[in-house]
């Protein structure tokens, strides 16, 4: 149960953007704007790069929505998802998409662990500084989503048949209903 | 330096906001409400002492120093008596709770 009291008829992050009323509607539009943005990174990498972050940061509520969310996008199941999560360097995905994912790996350690060469990789295979930008940003917010969800001991209960609705739903009309 | 190019010489996160005005902007519109929103117990200078004092853990000095001075502003503390608090807020006598 979570450490505060909260709507638990809502589902997932909504118990949250319901709680205070002044924060929901800002962190509606920051998803908007990071997980829909029309320029660069498709909306499935982004996603991509927000499920495989809370995954290694440990947060199924996060992990699970945002695969789900993934595989609508990329037209993926779950099994194949899972095997990109696992070792995304061995799997089907472009050398492009692997760099990303590598920017992403040291963002969950810290910031402070990027270093040039994963930059210059994601550079070499094609990444531009926006998509790059992009990247880090989308890695930091959901590590912040996952420590703010976690941190006051949220638990998500959804069945995968729910999670496919919602991921379906999400990957139809994005964020900002 | 940073590892894009951002055209520009602001330092910190100024930078980045300068470079990429969509996500600034509600990114600022969060740390607006979250910090300075009077609809809220914790008064303004424990939200910026919240945000240098986590800055500190992350090692991340622009952050823990804007935010310091902020805090120092609300809290009529220098930065000197806030490395102080940070350093050991176990026994720190500024601001029990």
């Amino acid at each position: 149960m979570a450490h505060i009291p909260l709507d638990e008829t809502l589902p997932g992050m909504r118990r949250l953007l319901a709680f205070h009323p002044a924060i929901g509607p800002v962190l509606t539009g920051l998803m908007q704007v990071m997980m829909r943005g029309n320029q660069g990174l498709q909306p499935g990498e982004r996603e991509l790069i927000a499920a495989y972050v809370s995954g290694i940061n440990q947060c199924s509520s996060c992990e699970n929505i945002h695969s789900a969310v993934t595989c609508h996008l990329f037209n993926l199941n779950e099994l194949e998802l899972n095997t990109i999560k696992k070792d995304y360097n061995t799997a089907t995905i472009s050398d492009r998409l692997k760099a990303v994912l590598s920017i992403v790996e040291k963002i969950h350690c810290g910031g402070g662990h990027v270093t040039s060469k994963e930059i210059e990789h994601a550079k070499s295979m094609g990444c531009s500084d926006q998509e790059i930008h992009d990247t880090v940003l989308i890695a930091a917010l959901f590590s912040m989503f996952n420590r703010y969800i976690d941190g006051l001991g949220l638990e998500s209960h959804d069945t995968p048949e729910i999670l496919n609705d919602r991921g379906k739903h999400i990957a139809e009309n994005g964020y900002s209903e | 330096m940073a590892y894009i190019e951002l055209h520009n010489d602001l330092p910190g996160i100024r930078g980045l906001m300068v470079y990429s005005p969509k996500t600034a902007k509600p990114l600022n519109e969060l740390v607006e409400v979250l910090l300075r929103d009077h609809d809220n117990s914790l008064s303004r200078g424990e939200r910026e002492l919240i945000s240098s004092y986590v800055s500190y853990l992350n090692d991340c000095i622009f952050c823990q120093n804007v935010h310091g001075a902020l805090a120092g502003h609300y809290l009529h503390c220098d930065l000197a008596s806030m490395d102080k608090i940070f350093s050991d807020t176990h026994t720190s006598t500024c601001l029990p709770r």
